[in-house]
């Protein structure tokens, strides 16, 4: 049976279609359209993103993202995923899907692509390292149940950051204390963000795409937290809430302005969010982090569970040109 | 450790028998020392025996210090050395641990260190701290005896050619008061751009400037291109104190706008035709592995000779997590 590649259709039927194969893929994170939907509303306009579908007898069996990154942007940087449903992998498809969308970005003429899977995936990495992608940073996953954390182990931490004359404020709490609360927050989040080990340097979002979280079906501002020391912003933690399994909960951006870190302040951000995720009724509260990062450790000190890996792929294409360049990859991957 | 000869001595002393291709001397650690920017931080220890006929005797040195051109915020070198023959009786675990402990209330988050690839104990003593490899620098070496400048002629020629002359300090000191100045502005332009952990900056002006009174500074072997007005490239040879007939490279590049012109080829066989006119034998410089100025070199005849290992560990937990 041969693949039909088509351009994706923004309907509820493709997009429960297309989340359905991801999810089917990727079981233990499961997402719904309606954030689907939402992240593409949001998109950054000045940054090419696509979705093919990939067809066979009428029915959407794959389907493949690609596009510029609006987190870690380099000119000449593509990321390419392909997706193709359990029943029908192993026929070719995939091979299809990826030949179309290389082909599609052959015309712009690309330095490097990037792609992403996990470790316990055999198939998947064999399907990128076939192609010439490389391993460029390796994230394991960590799990914690908060309904069995025990918050005493830590109040001693929690005690000193207050002590020191850091609080730790819940974002509700938030526009009572500062008007400019909005501001402050995204500021510190960009801050932060040039902060997170990213196999290409990390680029500053746009104010626009920080708003929008006020708008996201993942979004509740009780599962956020900013470290204040004098009025100044100094740390964050927050969670994103699925619509899919309200047992879960997935840590967003985390971390401490530089000026501020080794003081525990991680620390408490954290045991607040922990006890957010308890009250919630989660029992699994997931993040991932560079496996060199000092994070992980404080994450494992904590209790949480390592679980496999997620890897960044690379593969270049061509030699850089005058002004271009392909950020170094400092860590040796094994596979 | 204080400053007196004695740790000085001891230090170069114990670097030199450790290291002997590159030995150095009292005298350089005191005018490292005396011309740091007073404003970082640095702190040296020394471990000294204590009983028996050789009381007092320095086993070990070390130190951390801040990088002056270096923007990672609380990074910091720290390098801890033992006296051969007291190797593996755990000096330099205990040292080293003494470093890190001083370095403490500087609220480091990274720490950098530094030993040879084919020194496996050092690998070994900075691996089991949690340090991993973060650069290769290869070091290599141009014998002048037989390099031969003419295989390098059409590329000077077709550099001038496009406009660029090569000048050095000495004339330039001439012609530009402002010279310094300019000499630091094209440095700050070209040192983002040199590999490295961490985003190198210019160092201010005044740290600078005082590279220009160093003792290995060579008036006529500092060369800048010159595009018009613009200044657009550097290259130097510099002498090795207590290596006569050596001479040693500094910073070499050419900004963006002019690169891939043979202007860094043309500098560096200005200053290899220098280098030879004052009776030096050999030239050394080293570069990241990778960085095609290495590439370069080796096409201008530097053959490789050790390489070293820049090792890293953070302390600081960074930021993890994704934005939706």
């Amino acid at each position: 049976m041969s693949l039909k590649v088509r351009p994706f259709e923004p309907t509820d039927a493709e997009y429960e279609a297309c989340v359905g194969i991801a999810n089917a893929n990727w079981p233990e994170e499961k997402s719904a359209p309606e954030s689907w939907k939402h992240r593409d509303k949001h998109r950054n306009p000045e940054r090419l993103f696509q979705r093919v579908v990939g067809e066979v007898d009428g029915k959407i069996v794959a389907f493949s993202s690609y596009g510029e990154s609006d987190w870690a942007y380099v000119p000449g940087k593509y990321f390419v995923g392909v997706e193709v449903h359990p029943d029908h992998q192993r026929k070719g498809y995939g091979s299809a899907m990826y030949d179309h969308v290389a082909a599609a970005l052959a015309e712009r003429d690309p330095l490097f692509f990037t792609a992403d899977t996990r470790e316990d995936k055999p198939d998947f990495i064999r399907f990128l390292t076939k192609r010439g992608f490389e391993p460029t940073m390796r994230y394991p996953v960590s799990h914690l149940n908060p309904q069995t954390f025990d918050f005493e182990r830590f109040e001693a931490i929690e005690k000193r950051v207050k002590e020191s004359g850091i609080e730790i404020v819940n974002v509700p709490d938030l526009p009572a204390r500062d008007p400019d609360w909005k501001r402050h927050w995204y500021d510190l989040e960009c801050e932060c963000w040039m902060d997170v080990p990213l196999p290409e340097p990390p680029t500053i979002g746009r104010y626009e795409e920080f708003q929008s979280r006020f708008e996201s079906p993942n979004y509740d501002s009780s599962a956020h937290f900013i470290a204040i020391d004098e009025g100044k912003y100094v740390g964050l933690t927050g969670m994103w809430i699925s619509k899919v399994e309200p047992h879960k909960l997935y840590t967003g951006l985390t971390g401490v302005v530089r000026s501020h870190r080794r003081r525990g302040v991680a620390t408490a951000l954290k045991i607040n969010g922990v006890r957010y995720a308890r009250d919630y009724g989660a029992t699994i509260v997931e993040t991932d982090n560079e496996e060199n990062n000092p994070m992980f450790g404080l994450n494992l000190q904590l209790g949480f569970v390592a679980q496999p890996a997620w890897l960044d792929f690379r593969k270049v294409l061509r030699d850089p040109r005058e002004g271009e360049s392909i950020p170094e990859v400092k860590v040796e991957i094994k596979l | 450790m204080d400053d007196s000869d004695a740790d000085y001595e001891a230090t170069a002393e114990i670097w030199t028998a450790n290291w002997p291709e590159y030995p150095k001397t009292a005298e350089m650690y005191r005018y490292s020392a005396e011309t740091r920017d007073p404003a970082s931080v640095v702190g040296r220890l020394a471990a000294e025996e204590t009983d028996g006929s050789k009381a007092g005797l320095v086993v070990a040195t070390g130190y951390y210090r801040e990088e002056s051109d270096n923007v990672a915020d609380g990074k910091y070198l720290l390098y801890a050395q033992v006296r051969p023959g007291r190797h593996g009786e755990g000096i330099g675990s205990a040292l080293f641990d003494a470093l890190i402990e001083g370095l403490d209330e500087h609220r480091p988050q990274i720490l950098s260190s530094f030993t040879r690839e084919d020194h496996d104990a050092g690998i070994a003593f900075l691996e089991s701290r949690g340090f991993r490899v973060s650069m290769k620098e290869q070091d290599s070496e141009l014998d002048l005896s037989s390099w031969d400048a003419s295989a390098f002629a059409g590329a000077v020629e077709s550099v001038r050619d496009s406009g660029v002359t090569i000048v050095a300090a000495s004339e330039l000191a001439g012609r530009d008061p402002d010279w310094k100045r300019r000499a630091w502005e094209l440095h700050g332009e070209i040192i983002p751009d040199v590999p490295d952990d961490d985003l190198l900056t210019n160092e201010p002006f005044e740290q600078f400037a005082r590279s220009f009174d160093h003792p290995d500074f060579i008036p006529a072997g500092y060369f800048v291109a010159l595009d018009g007005h613009r200044w657009v490239g550097m290259s130097s040879v510099w002498k090795r104190r207590n290596k006569p007939g050596e001479l040693y490279t500094r910073l070499t590049g050419v900004v963006r706008s002019h690169r891939r012109r043979g202007i860094a080829t043309a500098l560096k066989v200005r200053a290899h035709e220098f280098a030879r006119s004052i009776g030096a034998e050999t030239i050394v410089t080293d570069n990241e592995e990778n960085n095609p100025m290495y590439g370069l070199n080796v096409r201008l005849g530097f053959k490789p000779t050790k390489a070293w290992l820049q090792f890293r560990k953070e302390l600081a937990a960074r930021p993890e997590g994704d934005i939706p």
